[in-house]
């Protein structure tokens, strides 16, 4: 390499970089396809984390509301939550009724929820759940202190993965049989969110933040742990997600095979197996798609026949 | 496919979401809470909440406070007219909402349990 071309190696989080810059002809440096596709992974996390932000300030800001202002008519966290649906379900079905703190509120959450996942995947998990926010930033933190990572071997991983359906069955069940929002009190985006611990303190309340801490201290030693192995949304997501229109597709033609797209992936997705779509656990942030070096490999479409589909007629009009 | 169209799941996700609430707004669907005023001798026990004081049961059945308090059953005495029941709770152990219905419900159908019957 000619000394006037600096070199940079290093590994990231989102893998092997090589020349951060090449010269024109006329001398000048435009950024190398490396450091373009760094920029590109930064831009879409940068957006993802605005986004996580707005939503989390959003929820924060009226529980705190709701608490300290009776009067004020602000939702609780209860209220606003997609998940309160399905825990209302099976009550719902059976008595056309509501358990005690979900309201109308919940269900059309769920609604648009459910649409939006048929739509377009699971982005709900990457982009708008608060308690999402919370893991992301102390995975952030674990890095920066350069903490130990736990990962499970795969086998192992795979039937931790079953413990969101566990918590699921439980949920649901016990929602149905108290007639109340049973989850509540163990819930740790409710814990964090409710603020109930700001104005109060009470021997349920202690339990609940228990157990948040707990899923927050394994949160820096396994990314995303509640959404991995606990999240009974994430199961319900997880059924729900194979039937999306459109979701993170591989084009095996076009793979390399390179296992880049599988660093970033906050859920251990292996991305670069994907045949041709990505297992149904992802959460949509789309790091894979944006480190990704070969273009097309790795793209958001509708499923391959569709695709092909709408290729063959958009050539036709051409 | 270019490598932009994978923005349309996050803006697909928040445009589904706000809108299905701000259509449900419009047409008066969008319900956060069960807070309605309560009406004197206008409830039904399928109408208590857990935001409801013990005094707004009371009124809203048509009933004495002394009556509801009993059917929450504190032994402790800790419970007053002004308790919401949700704040109950960590007060009567296995206290709760639809507990207190059925109770209610009993009392106010004269099917009294064998132990309030006179002997």
């Amino acid at each position: 390499m000619e000394a006037s071309q600096p070199f940079h190696r290093g590994f990231t989080r989102h893998g092997f970089y090589g020349a951060m810059s090449t010269a024109t002809n006329s001398g000048q440096r435009r950024p190398s396809k490396a450091l373009q596709r760094l920029r590109d992974m930064r831009r879409t996390t940068l957006a993802r984390r605005i986004v996580q932000l707005g939503f989390a300030v959003f929820i924060l800001v009226t529980a705190f509301k709701h608490q300290s202002e009776e009067a004020s008519g602000a939702a609780s966290v209860d209220a606003l939550c997609p998940f309160g649906a399905v825990e209302t379900l099976l009550t719902w079905m059976t008595t056309g009724t509501l358990i005690t703190k979900i309201h109308t509120s919940n269900l059309v959450l769920g609604l648009a929820v459910l649409i939006a996942i048929l739509l377009a995947g699971n982005a709900f998990c990457g982009w708008i759940c608060p308690l999402g926010t919370v893991q992301d930033w102390l995975w952030k933190a674990a890095r920066a202190l350069h903490l130990p990572q736990w990962r499970p071997a795969e086998r192992t991983d795979r039937v931790l993965r079953q413990g969101r359906f566990v918590v699921l069955g439980l949920v649901m069940l016990m929602s149905y049989f108290s007639g109340q929002l049973w989850f509540a009190d163990y819930d740790p985006y409710v814990t964090i969110f409710g603020l109930r611990w700001l104005f109060e303190w009470n021997e349920v309340i202690a339990i609940a933040v228990g157990i948040t801490t707990l899923v927050l201290l394994g949160s820096l030693f396994v990314e995303r742990l509640w959404c991995r192995y606990l999240c009974p949304l994430g199961a319900v997501f997880t059924v729900l997600g194979r039937f999306s229109f459109l979701r993170i597709r591989r084009n095996a033609e076009v793979c390399t095979d390179c296992e880049l797209c599988d660093k970033p992936c906050p859920v251990g997705i292996t991305v670069s197996k994907a045949d041709p779509a990505v297992h149904p656990d992802c959460v949509g942030c789309l790091d894979c798609v944006a480190a990704c070096p070969v273009k097309g490999a790795l793209t958001v479409g509708p499923p391959v026949a569709v695709a092909a589909l709408l290729n063959n007629s958009d050539q036709r009009t051409r | 496919m270019k490598k932009k169209t994978r923005w349309l799941l996050p803006l697909l996700w928040v445009a589904v979401i706000f809108g299905t609430v701000g259509v449900t707004q419009a047409m008066g669907l969008w319900q956060t809470s069960g807070r309605d005023p309560v009406v004197a001798s206008q409830l039904t026990t399928a109408d208590i909440k857990g935001w409801m004081t013990v005094q707004q049961v009371a009124d809203g059945l048509g009933i004495d406070t002394a009556v509801v308090l009993e059917a929450v059953g504190d032994p402790s005495n800790t419970v007053t007219a002004s308790t919401a029941l949700k704040d109950i709770e960590p007060i009567v152990p296995d206290f709760s909402v639809v507990d207190l219905r059925t109770a209610l419900d009993e009392r106010l159908s004269g099917t009294a349990s064998p132990t309030d019957e006179p002997t």
